[in-house]
């Protein structure tokens, strides 16, 4: 059972949360889970991110198509690998979020910034304003979020070659 | 590659409109949208056209458009579905996907817009008007280049004309025309002047001094070059004082009119112009923009006109005197250009950049400040300190390059290339003094004039900041100006003198951006009289019908109906002052108790007001004030309890005498005394009107002929307090036994706790957009 406590403090925790057994395909593609506890899976969940940025690797919900939490994953480790593989493609399916591999250009005009970027989905213009539009997730890596609210992940600084930072160095 | 394109329809790819072409007219086409994600989740370009029977989707490859047609008659289902980052327009039927479309956050709109017409193709087979266009709307992108404007700008910099810009300032000018021309013409006097001093040593020096060779100093010449000069002096006095008054004269009657144009422009404009923007923005454009404009009016203008005068002036004097020396004077001129240049571009890079972190900085101070109760109710003082000190290290760092880099050499430098031409004075015109070819007066002179050139050729050198300053700012107003109310009186409206008060909902459909919509469908009546009660858990869109209703807004699809007249037809003043409003926080103006209550009836005797206020029940607690009904509320006037607010509003609700009464109810809980004050009140109010209460307390709840359960901005259930408490599984009757047991937990008396007010409730819970 998943009866994690916090520490000493016996006011959080998560009860009796049940648990992710298996994962797998149902009718037209949807994702059926079987939780522990229930004998019927769940039909039609989503995956859902805790943090989609700061660990998007791990803390994932499984929910119910009109947002019901039903489970809580957190170690894809207990999962088989099909439900493992599964779980791979909802997440990339489900989200689009390009990470930057190279900066082809930089300007700025009228306080808007324009980048054009390579990123691993494909070659990229985006424009951005002010501050609030970056946000550093560690000294070395960024996201930034622009006037569509797209967001695009630059995963580490330090990998881009010479050109890129210079492009970059003020905001690190 | 991401497309640039916003508007689909318009902007089709050519060879993409030519393949299209003998088959599919541009009439045909219902809407259009870009797609830019592929399958594998990698950019691509696509378009989605759509035609009143069939859907195509278009994608380039290698220079070739894949077509895939769909009929919309085998589509069962569209839906767009939330991804992280993107949005999916799925096509289903009998849970069979038949197509999946994924779009950027960039085509958001587009994709829902194409959503809602297919939406409306497969369920009535009708096409309706769309969103209707909210032209007050701030705009994302510039519609001429694709540029994102910037979000102190309503046009996009890049395309704006600024010398037409500049000319319509001047335009506000033209009432007051002939003060700009007497500070011209005095401006042109002055400069004549101020290059006669110079020009007057040369004789003073060789003449009057003796210095010319062969000639003797002479005092009664010396006297009469001192009196000119002296003479030209007091004259000069006299025009300065003069022109400074014509031209900032000038200035401010032109910042006047301009001033007050925009405030009462921006009056005309409706709630969707707010809503984009910021009121601290708003503020900025009537206060800082018009005075850098008086700025722009009275002086620049006129000194920079003076600037190239003066240094026409100087430079034909120079070659008058000795053309030779004159060439040799001007040399350094093309280095100090020069010079100002490449540093004019240093120093903006260097100060864009300071500006970046002094805003990083600010931003913790203004993160801070306003939590700083919790900062010392959980000690995180010192976190924040080594925050701010992190950021103004930065901020230093950046200064110290920008003071070493460019700032300390700049000015330094400007002095040394005009001192090169003093220099050069004395080196090649002492040489030709010694050789008898020039005089003394002549060298003297030159000094002079050379004085004269340095604050001319700093003012040409900053021409294009000022002026384009000037230009923004003159922008910045007259795009308000220029921005035409999205709510307006048609021609021909209405009058709505006799409104009984029928409201009736037809078929209406909302969306604040026009991606998510918070009103699907919404249809119910309220007769003359009938008090209507609008329950659900918050981001129902119990706030937003309220919005339509009052016409703040306009309904995307679907009618408002006022006593069988679509409030679009009224006059917009008109119906409004029709419909009261009391809201949830009543907001006070600076003033006293009585002008507040008679706020929107300005003309009401003190027995009006009296009457309304004790109708409220605010009669007692104003008297308990020492200055009763004057006492001053609102910003730093006596601070008022909610209970007491809501009481006011509820006497300037009871003097309008509205026909409709928009109730949106307090949700925070005041004590029991107070809330039976309020209930009479409210009852005293809402008797023979008809009323649209957004209803939190049992009370109310009760007390309404009708109850309208939203959800999600749809309406789940309709009946009376009494039907729909018994209602096995209804979500009312869900909200109504939470909230008794909340009360019975927290122990309340009376029946205060609020339904579905803007607390959470169990898994109901909405979008929530609080508008």
């Amino acid at each position: 059972m998943m009866d994690r406590q916090i520490d000493d403090n016996p006011a959080v925790g998560f009860g009796d949360a049940p648990l992710v057994i298996r994962l797998e395909r149902g009718a037209a593609g949807k994702v059926m889970a079987h939780l522990s506890g229930a004998d019927e899976p769940a039909t039609d969940v989503k995956l859902v991110r805790y943090f989609p940025w700061s660990m998007p690797e791990g803390y994932l919900s499984v929910r119910t198509a009109d947002g019901k939490e039903l489970a809580m994953l957190t170690d894809l480790g207990v999962l088989d690998e099909a439900s493992r593989e599964i779980v791979e493609f909802e997440l990339r399916d489900k989200a689009f979020n390009p990470k930057i591999i190279r900066i082809l250009e930089y300007s700025n005009e009228f306080g808007i910034t324009s980048i054009k970027a390579e990123t691993d989905r494909g070659e990229a213009i985006f424009q951005f304003r002010g501050r609030h539009a970056i946000r550093l997730l560690s000294p070395t890596r960024a996201l930034f979020r622009d006037v569509d609210s797209n967001t695009y992940e630059l995963p580490d600084f330090n990998a881009l070659d010479v050109t890129s930072q210079r492009h970059l160095q003020r905001y690190f | 590659m991401v497309s640039d394109n916003d508007r689909p329809l318009d902007h089709l790819p050519e060879d993409l409109a030519q393949e299209l072409s003998p088959e599919v007219l541009p009439d045909d086409v219902v809407a259009a949208a870009p797609y830019d994600i592929d399958a594998d989740g990698m950019y691509t370009e696509g378009y989605l056209v759509l035609t009143s029977d069939r859907l195509g989707c278009f994608r380039r490859n290698n220079g070739q458009w894949d077509t895939r047609w769909l009929g919309v008659a085998t589509i069962g289902k569209a839906r767009v579905v939330d991804g992280l980052g993107m949005k999916m327009l799925r096509l289903t039927r009998d849970d069979e996907l038949l197509a999946e479309y994924r779009f950027t956050l960039r085509h958001a709109k587009s994709a829902a817009r194409i959503h809602r017409q297919l939406e409306r193709i497969i369920g009535d087979g009708e096409l309706g008007e769309d969103e209707p266009s909210r032209p007050d709307e701030k705009k994302l992108r510039c519609d001429k280049c694709g540029r994102v404007i910037p979000a102190w700008s309503e046009m996009c910099p890049a395309c704006m004309n600024r010398r037409k810009i500049l000319f319509r300032i001047l335009d506000f000018g033209r009432p007051y025309i002939s003060r700009a021309v007497g500070a011209f013409v005095v401006a042109l006097v002055m400069t004549g002047m101020g290059v006669a001093q110079p020009w007057l040593l040369r004789p003073l020096i060789d003449h009057g001094l003796g210095a010319a060779k062969g000639a003797n100093p002479n005092y009664g010449l010396v006297l009469m070059f001192v009196g000119i000069m002296a003479g030209l002096m007091v004259l000069r006095l006299g025009g300065q004082i003069l022109q400074l008054r014509l031209s900032l004269g000038f200035g401010t009657l032109v910042s006047r009119s301009i001033r007050q144009k925009i405030y009462s422009h921006i009056h005309k404009l409706s709630l969707s112009f707010f809503a984009t923007r910021q009121t601290g923005a708003l503020v900025s454009r009537i206060t800082q923009d018009t005075e850098r404009l008086w700025r722009f009016v009275s002086s620049t203008v006129i000194e920079i006109v003076v600037a190239f005068l003066t240094l026409l002036a100087v430079g034909v004097c120079l070659f008058v005197m000795d053309w030779r020396l004159a060439c040799f004077t001007l040399l350094p001129i093309p280095l100090m250009m020069f010079l100002m240049i490449v540093f004019h571009k240093r120093l903006r890079r260097a100060f864009r950049q300071m500006w970046f972190r002094w805003e990083q900085m600010t931003a913790v101070v203004a993160d801070a400040l306003p939590g700083v109760r919790v900062i010392k109710a959980f000690s995180q003082e010192k976190r924040e300190v080594d925050r701010f000190e992190q950021r103004s290290t930065a901020l230093f760092n950046e200064e110290q390059r920008y003071i070493s880099g460019a700032r300390s050499v700049f000015a330094p430098l400007m002095l040394f290339a005009s001192g090169l031409g003093s220099i050069m004075v004395w080196l090649v015109g002492g040489w030709w003094l010694c050789q008898g070819q020039t005089s003394l007066g002549t060298l003297l002179a030159f000094q002079g004039f050379l004085t004269m050139f340095l604050r001319p050729i700093h003012e040409i050198a900053h021409m294009d900041e000022m002026f384009n300053r000037a230009a923004t700012s003159a922008h910045r107003i007259f795009e308000i100006l220029d921005t035409e109310p999205a709510i307006f009186s048609r021609t021909g409206a209405t009058k709505a003198d006799d409104i009984k008060g029928r409201i009736e909902l037809q078929n209406v459909s909302f969306s604040y951006d026009g991606i998510r919509k918070v009103l699907h469908h919404v249809s119910f009546a309220v007769e003359p009289g009938q008090m209507i009660g609008l329950a659900g858990p918050s981001g129902g869109g119990k706030t937003t019908l309220v919005n339509l209703i009052c016409r703040f807004y306009d309904a995307m699809e679907g009618r408002i109906l006022i006593d069988g007249v679509d409030v679009r037809d009224y006059d917009v003043a008109d119906v409004r002052r029709k419909i009261g409003v009391v809201l949830q926080e009543p907001f006070l103006f600076h003033g006293t108790v009585a002008e507040n209550i008679c706020y929107g009836k300005p003309e009401a005797t003190m027995d009006e007001i009296i009457a309304a206020a004790r109708a409220a029940n605010a009669n007692d607690f104003i008297l308990d004030f020492p200055d009763a009904y004057d006492t001053i509320v609102g910003e730093r006037g006596q601070s008022l309890s909610g209970g007491e607010r809501q009481r006011i509003s509820i006497a300037r609700a009871i003097l309008n005498d509205p026909a409709v009464l928009i109730l949106d109810e307090a949700t925070s809980s005041v004590d029991t005394e107070t809330e039976k004050l309020i209930q009479e009140a409210l009852e005293r109010l809402t008797a023979d009107r008809t009323t649209v209460a957004i209803a939190h307390r049992l009370s109310t709840l009760r007390r309404s002929d009708r109850l309208i359960v939203l959800d999600k901005g749809v309406v789940m259930e309709e009946g009376t307090h009494e039907e729909l408490e018994n209602k096995p599984d209804g979500l009312y009757a869900r909200l109504l036994s939470m909230q008794r047991e909340a009360q019975s937990a927290i122990g309340l008396a009376g029946g205060v706790a609020p339904v579905g007010a803007k607390t959470e409730v169990g898994p109901v819970r909405g979008p929530g957009r609080g508008h």
